[in-house]
């Protein structure tokens, strides 16, 4: 192996001199080794990812050659299911913090265990939240002007300057954290908590930050009344805080059925303890902005009229919204029994509903009928059309490709099996 | 270590192939981008924000563009750049006694800012209130009989120019601002098409160019100002700007030339004999949305 | 422990942030203001306003087109040279012969209340003094008070031309420009086309336009 450079200081000195520019490419290496090396099984999933995120890509292109026509979006309903999705993924993203939380400050060692799962999850989510934007822009190519420094950052005026800010400062700080444990696992060294410990402090911070200003993005528009609300940034995290555990938990599920490595029941039980709660408050506060909105009444309430009864006639987004609500409903009594944590299967619907409620309660709920009516209150009723759901089923795709890639790196590293083979190879 | 390498070499031969396939697909997925995308030139991708083109790049620039629209559209146009005239803030003020709903207005805009002619888009609606109120939320935009009827009020309803405008706020890259005439205009050359502004202004002022807008060469409006009505690009927002290459000349907007009911009034608003601060003066003017705070210069008042 | 102090943190960023927010950053261009007005009161005019004036003299349309291609007209000492009027139509609202067609949809009003024989030139104030035809806006001032010191104030009536005239002059329309003084109601029309909400040649626009309400 990489031998120190001279042989003063003790262990952990010699560490620090270890020549980086040689182990860190072997790291590299030997995660592209690793990523593109599976069973069969694993080539099908991502033969399968790689098809439909080409679809995608395809359909996109087309987009950008013809024109935002493509869409279902119009002058009225001008943010549709690409917005949608883009506020989705940005709360998967913070929803990671809840593994961060238990396993930074309050020790939990099971979960700290697979803790890096949660950050791989909010790495893949946050390029999502991103590819939902550019998707969503009518001239890509001018991206650039959104650089600092290089366009013209309307910072701090503009929320979504901010969203620009918070996302790519997560997105590193999330990059930084696992990209560190891992390559300080895979050298078989024990991390220097003076390398992660302040930055998974502030990430945990940050993934806060990051849904509250994508919350400030909508709440803070005056003229938009369901929108223009004190409880939407709240909602958004405890949203996040349901989407994001459950759809862990189903990996975590997934990890243990394919994989040879063997998470703990601890992390389980810990997220199912979240989701009791978080579930029922996401419930609550949707409940709480229902009764808020109908029993003062008024023309402010046409949106949340339309979405939940209808307005004149135009009823599209209603099944939509009585669909969530009844997922997170059920799910939420699901997680409430005791036995939950022992039955796999009902555990797992459980957060399948949940987390489909919660795409439709933040999409669908929330993003487009902010639209409708629209400002003169017209109403133009909105459906994504065939290409929007090309380019977000390719969206997801590509979030899924990205986390298979990077669990398949980091669980054998996790699990000693890399360090253990890397060590007999150096050997 | 033979034993295992040569599997291995197998595998990697066969990674190989799958990845040029790989590429191969990409490549074709995102082939459509080479159509479009031929045509932009590296100045056009380029160009900085219409605050830091100096004078020689405001010169190509619009050469550029005159250019680009006689090949597209196949007419000669000129684009110019009119500055705002010192010591001049733009009012309007429209009066709903007289307004008679024919959207005669919608249509001068239409043809003054070369607009779409499929979507037959325009930056103003025209809205029909029931009498008793002025809740918008009982108004209809998409009225299609004769017009007046006698238990009606027109509304029209564009761009309200406002002092503390959310659509300039919201923007991430500056790309629309307020002009010191207090017209709020867009470089659709530095846009990039996010739509922000259109979730943010109340008053349903922006379009956003879905597509390449047609214009036939006979229709086109060859008189184009940069900021102003000239042909927009495909994705990016456009918006009223009270026919900025006209009023910066002196001249009235089309709309306002175009009402038959003579309703509308527009004026520099730092005058006090102008007509639109003679309404101000002695009409009871109010504004749409006051309780927003947007702070529009753009005034409805009746007769009595 | 280092939550709380996290937490502390963010407030103040958002804090100041949105402190940042309220109070913008500089202005690059700022609004003009009115310390001085831009131009001395009742300051002349460097370019004219002119009145639009349909017809140079008081006549009836002929009901085919002259030469020019404009509606032929006649005006009334042709005949009412020679002719008196009939007595009997006085206070009609509907007369026949060379006038047949005329109807009279303005309040209370009849022929006499403006056409005074022998003066076809002109017309009849309330008070018996003769006004022409070019001052047609004080026959109608005299009941449109309001209307007509609106027109003064530039806050009634069409214009075409320059809001600046100093750059350039001014075309405004007068009363009968709009308002036929017979029926001034502006007549029922049918307003110019819809915009679409979205592009023509989206499958499925016809449902989408359809789908409009208000």
């Amino acid at each position: 192996m990489d031998a120190p450079i001279s042989g003063t200081g003790g262990p952990t000195a010699k560490a620090a001199r270890e020549r980086h520019w040689v182990s860190y490419p072997r790291f590299l290496l030997h995660a592209l080794a690793a990523a593109t090396d599976g069973p069969p099984l694993f080539y099908v999933w991502m033969i399968l990812l790689t098809g439909v995120a080409l679809v995608g890509a395809n359909a996109w292109a087309q987009q950008v050659a013809s024109g935002m026509a493509l869409t279902g979006m119009s002058d009225h309903v001008s943010w549709g299911l690409y917005i949608a999705n883009f506020t989705f993924a940005v709360g998967v993203a913070a929803g990671g913090v809840m593994m961060v939380i238990p396993a930074y400050l309050y020790k939990d060692h099971d979960m700290h265990e697979v803790v890096i799962l949660g950050e791989l999850l909010a790495i893949a989510a946050i390029l999502m939240a991103m590819l939902s934007v550019m998707v969503d822009l009518g001239r890509p190519e001018r991206f650039w002007h959104l650089v600092p420094g290089l366009g013209q950052f309307n910072w701090p005026i503009s929320m979504l300057s901010w969203d620009v800010l918070v996302l790519n400062g997560y997105l590193l700080l999330n990059l930084h954290i696992c990209g560190y444990m891992l390559y300080m696992r895979f050298l078989g060294r024990t991390p220097d908590p003076r390398w992660y410990v302040p930055f998974v402090l502030v990430s945990i911070v940050w993934a806060v930050s990051i849904h509250t200003v994508t919350a400030f993005l909508y709440s803070g528009l005056g003229g938009r009344p369901l929108w223009n609300s004190a409880l939407l940034a709240p909602r958004f995290l405890v949203s996040a805080f349901v989407s994001g555990p459950a759809l862990i938990i189903a990996v975590l599920a997934v990890v243990e059925r394919f994989t040879p490595f063997r998470p703990a029941d601890g992390p389980v039980r810990t997220l199912v303890r979240i989701l009791r709660v978080t579930v029922l408050a996401n419930l609550f506060m949707l409940a709480s902005e229902v009764f808020t909105e109908f029993y003062a009444g008024g023309a402010h309430t046409d949106s949340a009229r339309y979405l939940f009864l209808g307005l004149h006639g135009h009823a599209r987004l209603v099944p939509w919204i009585w669909t969530a609500i009844t997922l997170n409903a059920v799910a939420a009594a699901l997680f409430l029994l005791p036995s939950v944590t022992r039955r796999r299967g009902v555990l797992l619907a459980a957060c399948a509903m949940t987390f489909v409620g919660v795409w439709i309660e933040k999409g669908m709920g929330l993003v487009v009928p902010g639209f409708i009516p629209g400002q003169l209150h017209e109403v133009v009723e909105y459906t994504p059309s065939v290409t929007e759901w090309r380019v977000t089923a390719g969206i997801w795709a590509f979030g899924a490709m990205v986390y298979t890639v990077a669990l398949k790196v980091a669980l054998p590293i996790l699990d000693g099996r890399a360090a253990r083979r890397a060590s007999a190879a150096g050997d | 270590m033979d034993e295992r390498t040569r599997p291995l070499r197998r595998r990697t031969l066969l990674k190989a192939a799958a990845g040029a396939v790989g590429v191969a697909a990409a490549g074709r997925a995102f082939s459509p981008l080479l159509g479009p995308w031929d045509s932009l030139t590296l100045d056009e991708v380029l160009q900085r924000h219409y605050s830091e083109l100096t004078p020689e790049d405001k010169e190509r620039v619009f050469r550029r563009l005159e250019e680009k629209a006689r090949q597209d559209y196949g007419v000669a146009v000129t684009i110019s750049d009119p500055q705002p005239r010192p010591r001049t803030k733009f009012g309007y003020a429209l009066n709903l006694s007289l307004c008679i709903g024919c959207r005669q207005c919608a249509q001068a805009c239409h043809r003054e800012n070369n607009h779409d002619r499929r979507t037959r888009n325009t930056y103003i609606t025209v809205m029909e209130i029931g009498k008793g109120t002025l809740d918008l939320s009982r108004a209809n935009s998409r009225y299609d009989h004769p017009v007046p009827l006698p238990d009606k009020t027109y509304m029209p309803v564009q761009c309200q120019q406002c002092d503390r405008p959310p659509c300039t706020a919201v923007c991430p890259v500056r790309a629309t601002w307020k002009e010191p005439d207090g017209i709020v205009v867009v470089d659709y050359d530095w846009c990039i098409g996010c739509r922000y502004c259109e979730a943010a202004c109340p008053y349903h002022a922006r379009r956003f160019n879905w597509a390449k807008p047609e214009v036939p060469a006979a229709e086109v409006n060859p008189d184009q100002a940069y900021l102003s009505n000239r042909i927009r690009p495909a994705g990016t927002m456009e918006k009223c700007t009270f026919c900025l290459h006209r009023v910066r000349m002196g001249r009235l907007p089309a709309c306002l030339e175009a009402c038959p009911a003579g309703a509308r009034v527009f004026g520099n608003l730092l005058d006090p004999g102008s007509e639109v601060r003679q309404v101000i003066a002695t009409k009871r003017v109010y504004v749409l949305k006051e309780g927003l705070g947007t702070v529009p210069s753009f005034y409805y008042f009746f007769t009595v | 422990m280092h939550r709380g102090e996290g937490e502390r943190v963010w407030a103040i960023a958002l804090a100041l942030g949105a402190a940042a927010g309220c109070f913008g950053g500089p202005d690059p261009r700022p609004l003009a203001r009115d310390e001085v007005a831009p131009r001395a009161p009742g300051a002349a005019w460097a370019y004219p306003e002119e009145l639009h004036r349909p017809y140079a003299v008081l006549g009836t349309n002929a009901g085919v087109d002259d030469a020019n291609g404009k509606p032929a007209r006649i005006p009334c000492r042709v005949c009412h040279d020679r002719l008196e009027p009939k007595d009997e139509n006085r206070y009609a609202l509907r007369i026949g012969g060379f006038h047949a067609g005329v109807a009279i949809e303005h309040g209370d009003l009849t022929c006499r209340s403006c056409h005074e024989p022998p003066r076809f030139e002109g017309f009849r104030l309330q008070d018996g003094r003769p006004v022409a035809y070019a001052d047609v806006m004080r026959l109608c001032a005299q009941c449109h008070g309001l209307q007509a010191r609106d027109w003064q104030r530039g806050l009634h009536g069409g214009m075409t031309g320059h809001w600046d005239r100093d750059s350039g002059p001014r075309t405004r329309n007068h009363c009968i420009d709009c308002h036929h003084a017979h029926r001034p109601a502006i007549p029922r029309m049918v307003p110019a086309p819809l915009p679409l909400p979205r592009f023509q040649d989206e499958p499925g626009q016809a449902a989408r336009t359809g789908d409009l309400d208000g």
